[in-house]
Order: structure tokens, then C-alpha cells, then sequence
């Protein structure tokens, strides 16, 4: 396996950086006073700067220098955080990301207007002389006394691959006063263990200045939370030594023993004094508790376990009819390794939602600016996983969802006050798991959808009769057709009538579903249901007819067997008393056209999407199969009842049914049913 | 295994390509006795070689075999060193070997 382009690396890290710098600034913009929020952004700026610099991407370096330096001067209390600075570097950031993607493209007309803001922005947000005597922290405050620090510090050893350069930091100390550096290579390892791109070595630096224990802390500051410090003013414990100890014995000696004068000796560590050593010591260093994988080398080794599971049910169906009892002990040993690989390989996938609720902030930060509505965005069930592949595919319809619910859904101030609701509107973003689900709502507290327009509006597109009479369900739906749009004017933010039916494409192509429910004046929520993962799932295999399919697991409810008896009565209708509950049920050998007689015992199983059932019927229940899906081809696309295939031990192909189909099919048969009736 | 060699480095001496330096250190003191670096006087350098090098120095030693520098620490190797802190407690050794100061009684 090659090692990966530094450049990539790079790429990976700043795009940590700026989601970082973003959710700092998005908070800061709430709480312009807290310190934490300034310097958390100063460090995503600092080091996006120095890694850029130290891989080469220099006018990014060049580009968020300016903006570093405008928190500096924030952090520093010669500054304000303003709303303004705020705004400036959030484009600035977009700037930044635009110069890490591509280095050598034409940005100078972008980089003259955004330093021009934030220029303006810096003037406008200079303290008042009061203020900033009054509010500078005290380290910037009158000088005191030169006082000479002893400082250790060992940095953790990814520090080369993070694009920190260590020798950065020794120079800022320099410059804090006198200086004197000692470097410890004690802890650097034998050459064949050794990284190359790891650091193992550490400092002992004695530094006599008139800055504070604050200034100095502030050098590390990037980098505090990973590494070992140690700072020790004369009065915190052992005085310093008058020469520091050479940490290194001399380790050409024993080639020139002969020459040699006698090696320093190194000194006892005192117990005040705890050479900066065993403070890196790898075994006192922070454990690693992540390890950053490319996501393509995850989708690799999802395949891969896609391909064992396939043979393993291969396996497994050999080990049936044979009578070797040591190849069914391993197909059944096989079989469990299997079912584990997969959980362990889909916890792997598994990343919380709040990584793409993150994203939003930003958005409806834009989007205030943009309507000139206020808007307060919430979340909920962040911690909700989901496969990252759905993830990924899901940010740009919840865009169209957000957008929509800012646009159209939230009133401007005005009509809000009038409303007697608050002047800001909401939007609301929450996840919840369900069986083999993800519901994930946008719900906003507006106006509503105003069905009197949805339904001209399909009137006059054709969609519907003119006064035709339709369900409520039914007529909000309509607003997912391609090219709809209540909107009575186009703004940037949607109203081209092309959102919605995307939204609706995307999640259909996750083999989700959207529900829409609306109260006039009161808001609306669209809520879409998202299967957990893409790649495996559990399903049940069933035959009907000759041919097998595979039913979700998550959706099935139960199995009853469908008597001879109950089947003959049934005949004319479609549906079965279930617990005094009756549920509306589709002979899948009808609908799949088989032209096979049915099984004598034929089997229902109930499956449900949240409230609403129906029960498939099937010739037989042939048992759980862990399911490898498979797209089906282009051609396909319009086969609304199967979402998926499999290949089945055997090398047979089988079709994955897609459950929301065959349940919104029932209901339209109950509809239909109850309608004659 | 043969006696000796020289290596000229590449002028790249930083984290980017420290791992091909890595490897041609490593099979330089696997297949010889002495080993003597040629380091470009313009040659960018940062502390992953400087720690490299004191890791094969350690090796060599432990081995018994010779490794040295064609020429004394210069250029930004020099300044390397001197930002590091390797040459503020540097024994006679390290003197000998980075900067080719010999000891005197």
C-alpha cells in the first residue's frame, strides 16, 4: 500500500481546520465575549497557517495570515469580536478552503475584496482605549520582572504529519528573551523502530523574560491539549541547574573509547525536576485514540466483506447437505465470524449525524443574511449514527429542506409579529433511530403549505382535475413533483421548482422515504426515513413461486401462516384480521405474475414503515440471510418494488423488496377497497 | 559486506521524503562498514533528519560501524542545528561528528 501524498494529508487536516474555524465562528457570532470560542478560532487559524506554509500551500499561509492576525489582535484585547469580524472571516474561511482545494487557481479579485472586508471589519472592531486597557488580560498588561523559566515539553508524535514544525516554537522563545536550548534525544528509539515521520525527541529550555506564564503557555498554544509542559518559574520547586544536562551520552564512544576523553555524566533526575523525558515517554504520551483511514480504503474493505459474506452463504449451503461434521463445525464457525465482521464493519462505516447537522449552521447563518429573517436553528438526536455513505448523500436534500423551510415556510418578521409569534423563526433539525431506520425531520414553526395554492397550482400544471377531490396527504405530495413551486416569486434560495422533487429523487435513491405533514400557521415538518446503511443488511429470504426475494429484516413485524381456509375466504379482498386489526395484504405470486400454483401452507409476513402495516403474502419463509446489496442497473430505475439485489450462496440472484412500496401499494389497495365499499 | 560508501543526499531533507532518506540510511548501514553522508550545502533541512540521523548514529555505534559527514555541518543544516538545540549540550562526539571538531586534552 503506497504512503499517502503529504498534499492529501494536508488536504484531510484543513478540512478539519475549517469545520473547526466554522462551528467556532457560528458559535462565537452567539457569545462575541467568550475567550474560549476567540482562541479555539486563532488556533484553527494559526495552525491551517503554519501547515500550509509547511506543505508548500504558501498563499493559503499568506491568505489566513490576515485573518490571524485579526484574532490576534482579538484575543490580545486590542480588538472586538464584531458580528462583522465574524461575517468576514466565515468568507474568508470559504476562501481558504477554495485555496486548498485549488492552490494555483486565479483568486487574487476574491482576495482583495474579502481583505478589504475584513480590513473594514478589523477598523470597525478596534477596542476603545478604555475597553482595551480595562480588558486586556493581564499577560498583556505592564511588564514585570525578567524571571527565568525552566520549560519542558515533549509534542505528540504525529506532529511532522500535522505540519507543525517544532523548531517554529523554540524560535518564538527565543524571542521571548535569553534563551537556552537543550535538546533530549533519550527517547528516540533504535533505527529499525523508528517513524521517520514521527517525533520522538523533546526540549528543556531555559528562558529568562519579562513575559508572564501566560505568553509563554500561549507559544504551545495549538498544540496544548496533545502535548507534555511543563513550566517552572525558581520559586515553583527545584533551582535551575547552572548548566543544563547534557541529555545525550556520548554515543560515539565506544568506536573511539581510546581517544576519547570521559563522557558527560548525566545527572540524577531530581525529584522536582522530572526530566521532560518521561514526559514523552511513549508509554506516558497520550494514548492514540483514533486512527484516520481513508473513507475510499472503509468502502474497499466493505466490499470485501460484502464478497465473504456472499461465500460464506456459499459455504454454508454445501455444509447443509453435506454430512462431513467437521465442515458444517467450520461453515457455523464461518457463519459467526461473518455476522461479526459485518457489525464490527458497519459500526467502522457508522458516524454521528451531527457531523451533517453541523454543516446547517453555517447555512442558515447565510440565509438570515440573505431573507433578512432571524432564524434560530436547533438540533436533535445528534448523536444518531449512520452509515457515512448515507450521510454523504443526504447533506444536499436537507440543503433543499432548509432552504425551503427559511424561504418559504418561515414569515418575515412582520407577519411573525402579527402572528403573535416570536420575532426569530425556527428550524428545527432532529434524528432518531428507528428498527433499521433513521428519521430524520425539518420542521419549521411558519406559515405552513398553503394547500389553496398547491392545489391551483397543480390544476394549472395539470397534475390534478380542477376540483378534483384528493386526499390532504396526497395534495402535499404534490409539492415533491418535478418543476413545482408555490413560490410567487424565484429567489437564489429556491423557488425554481427544483428542489423538492431532488430531495425526493435522493432520498428514494437511498431506498428512503418523505412524509410531509403541514398545520396552517403553525409550520411544517418533513421527515425522511433513511435505512442505516447501504451496504448489508438482514433480510428474510422468501420464495413465491420459483423465485426468491429478500425482505429487510428491520420491517418484518411477524410471520403467520395463511391457512388454506383463510386464504379461500379472503378471495375478492385483501385483507385479514390480525388481532382484531385488520391489514390489508398483497399476494406477492399475483403481483410478480409467477403462473405457479400456490403452496398449500403459504406464509404472511407482516412488515410495517412506523404506523402503517401490510402483510406479503409468500409460498414459503426460507430463513434469515445476511444480504450483500447490489444495485440494479439504469434500466431498472423505474422497478419501484424491488430496491436492491442480492447474490445468494448459490450464485442466484435474488431481489431485495422494497417495503415503503409495498406498503404505501397496501394502503392504496385499502384506500380503493374502502372507497367501493 | 563491502568496506565503504558514500551517499550523496537528496536535497530534500524534510518530513516530505524523509522516508526515502530512511531507507537509504538503512541500507547503507546494513551493507556497509563506513558510511560517509554527502549533504548538499543547499540542501533544505528540518528536524525529521536531524533525528533521523542521530537515530542511525546510534546505530552505527551499536554496531560498530563508522558513520560520518563528508562535510561539517553548513547552511541550513547548520542552522538546523543550532534552532534545535542538538549542539547547546553537544558532547565532544556530537561536535566531532556534525561540526568535525576534534577534541583536544
Amino acid at each position: 500500500m503506497s504512503n499517502p501524498d503529504p498534499a492529501d494529508i494536508f488536504r484531510i487536516e484543513a478540512a478539519e481546520l475549517l469545520e473547526q474555524m466554522e462551528q467556532g465562528l457560528l458559535d462565537l457570532e452567539h457569545r462575541l465575549d467568550d475567550r474560549t470560542l476567540v482562541d479555539a478560532v486563532f488556533r484553527a487559524l494559526h495552525t491551517l497557517k503554519g501547515s500550509g506554509a509547511m506543505f508548500g500551500f504558501d498563499r493559503l499561509a499568506a491568505f489566513t495570515h490576515h485573518c490571524e492576525t485579526a484574532f490576534d489582535r482579538v484575543r490580545k484585547g486590542q480588538a472586538e469580536a464584531t458580528p462583522a469580524l465574524v461575517s468576514a472571516v466565515l468568507e474568508a474561511r470559504d476562501h481558504m478552503r477554495a485555496l486548498v482545494e485549488d492552490p494555483s487557481g486565479d483568486h487574487a479579485a476574491e482576495e482583495r475584496y474579502l481583505l478589504e472586508r475584513l480590513q473594514a471589519a478589523v477598523s470597525g472592531a478596534v477596542a476603545a482605549p478604555m475597553a482595551s486597557v480595562a480588558d486586556a488580560p493581564a499577560k498583556t498588561a505592564t511588564p514585570t520582572a525578567p524571571t527565568t523559566w525552566r520549560i519542558r515539553f515533549g509534542l505528540p508524535e504525529n506532529t511532522f504529519v500535522n505540519g507543525t514544525n517544532p523548531l517554529s516554537f523554540l524560535d518564538e522563545l527565543r524571542a521571548m528573551g535569553e534563551c537556552r536550548v537543550v535538546l533530549d534525544r533519550s527517547t528516540l528509539p533504535p533505527l529499525e523502530q523508528l517513524d521517520p515521520t514521527a517525533l520522538y525527541l523533546a526540549w528543556d529550555v531555559t528562558l529568562t523574560t519579562d513575559r508572564s506564564r501566560a505568553d509563554i503557555e500561549d507559544v504551545f498554544l495549538f498544540v496544548m491539549d496533545d502535548m507534555a509542559l511543563e513550566i517552572e518559574a525558581p520559586s515553583d520547586g527545584a533551582p535551575l541547574p547552572e548548566v543544563a544536562p547534557p541529555v545525550l551520552s556520548d554515543i560515539d564512544a565506544p568506536a573511539r573509547a581510546a581517544a576519547a576523553e570521559p563522557p558527560p555524566e548525566r545527572p540524577e533526575p531530581e525529584a522536582a525536576a522530572r526530566p521532560v523525558a518521561d514526559a514523552a515517554d511513549p508509554k506516558l504520551r497520550r494514548k492514540v485514540e483514533s486512527v484516520r483511514v481513508p473513507a475510499e480504503r472503509l468502502d474497499e474493505l466493505m466490499d470485501r466483506v460484502g464478497e465473504l459474506v456472499i461465500v460464506q452463504s456459499r459455504l454454508q449451503q454445501i455444509a447443509a447437505t453435506s454430512s462431513d461434521i467437521g465442515l458444517r463445525t467450520v461453515s457455523e464457525e464461518m457463519e459467526r465470524l461473518c455476522s461479526e465482521l459485518r457489525v464490527t464493519m458497519m459500526v467502522l462505516r457508522m458516524v454521528p449525524v451531527a457531523t451533517l447537522f453541523d454543516r446547517y449552521r453555517r447555512l442558515v447563518h447565510d440565509l438570515q443574511r440573505d431573507t433578512g429573517k432571524k432564524i434560530e436553528l436547533s438540533t436533535d438526536g445528534e448523536s444518531t449514527e449512520m452509515d457515512k455513505t448515507v450521510i454523504e448523500r443526504l447533506a444536499d436534500p436537507l440543503v433543499h429542506l432548509v432552504r425551503n423551510a427559511a424561504d418559504h415556510g418561515l414569515e418575515n418578521g412582520e407577519a411573525r409579529r402579527a402572528a403573535g409569534k416570536p420575532e426569530a423563526g425556527s428550524i428545527r433539525l432532529s434524528a432518531r433511530q428507528t428498527g433499521g431506520e433513521v428519521i430524520i425531520s425539518v420542521t419549521d414553526d411558519g406559515r405552513g403549505i398553503d394547500r389553496a395554492r398547491v392545489r391551483a397550482k397543480a390544476e394549472a400544471a395539470g397534475l390534478i382535475q380542477p376540483g378534483a377531490t384528493i386526499a390532504d396527504q396526497d395534495l402535499l405530495q404534490l409539492i415533491f413533483q418535478p418543476g413545482f413551486s408555490t413560490a410567487s416569486s424565484v429567489t437564489n434560495l429556491s423557488g425554481r421548482g427544483v428542489g423538492m422533487d431532488v430531495v425526493k429523487k435522493a432520498i428514494e435513491s437511498l431506498h428512503g422515504s418523505i412524509d410531509l405533514a403541514s398545520r396552517p400557521g403553525e409550520g411544517s415538518t418533513v421527515s425522511l426515513r433513511i435505512p442505516l446503511t447501504l451496504a448489508i443488511i438482514d433480510g428474510l429470504l422468501v420464495r413465491v413461486g420459483e423465485g426468491r426475494y429478500v425482505i429487510p429484516l428491520p420491517a418484518v413485524e411477524e410471520c403467520i401462516e395463511l391457512s388454506q381456509e383463510e386464504d379461500l375466504r379472503s378471495r375478492g379482498r385483501a385483507f385479514l384480521s390480525l388481532r382484531d386489526t385488520l391489514v390489508p395484504f398483497i399476494r406477492l405470486r399475483e403481483l410478480f405474475a409467477t403462473g405457479t400454483r400456490p403452496d398449500p401452507y403459504q406464509k404472511m409476513v407482516v412488515v410495517s414503515t412506523g404506523e402503517e402495516r401490510v402483510g406479503l403474502i409468500v409460498d414459503q419463509i426460507i430463513g434469515h440471510h445476511q444480504t450483500v446489496i447490489k444495485s440494479m442497473s439504469k434500466l431498472h430505475d423505474d422497478v419501484t418494488t424491488f430496491s436492491g439485489a442480492t447474490i445468494l450462496g448459490d450464485g442466484s440472484v435474488a431481489l431485495i423488496l422494497d417495503v415503503a412500496n409495498l406498503v404505501s401499494l397496501g394502503q392504496e389497495q385499502e384506500a380503493q377497497l374502502r372507497a367501493i365499499a | 559486506m563491502e568496506n565503504s560508501t558514500v551517499i550523496r543526499m537528496h536535497p530534500n531533507l524534510c518530513v516530505s521524503d524523509i522516508r526515502a532518506s530512511y531507507s537509504t540510511l538503512v541500507e547503507a548501514l546494513d551493507g556497509f562498514s563506513s558510511i560517509q553522508l554527502g549533504i548538499p550545502t543547499d540542501a533544505i533541512v528540518d528536524l525529521s533528519f536531524l533525528q533521523l540521523i542521530e537515530a542511525a548514529r546510534l546505530r552505527a555505534n551499536e554496531q560498530g560501524k563508522s558513520l560520518s559527514l563528508l562535510e561539517p555541518a553548513n547552511g541550513e543544516l547548520r542552522r538546523a542545528l543550532d534552532r534545535s538545540g542538538l549542539m547547546t549540550a553537544a558532547t565532544s562526539a556530537d561536535r566531532s561528528f556534525w561540526l568535525h571538531e576534534e577534541t583536544t586534552q
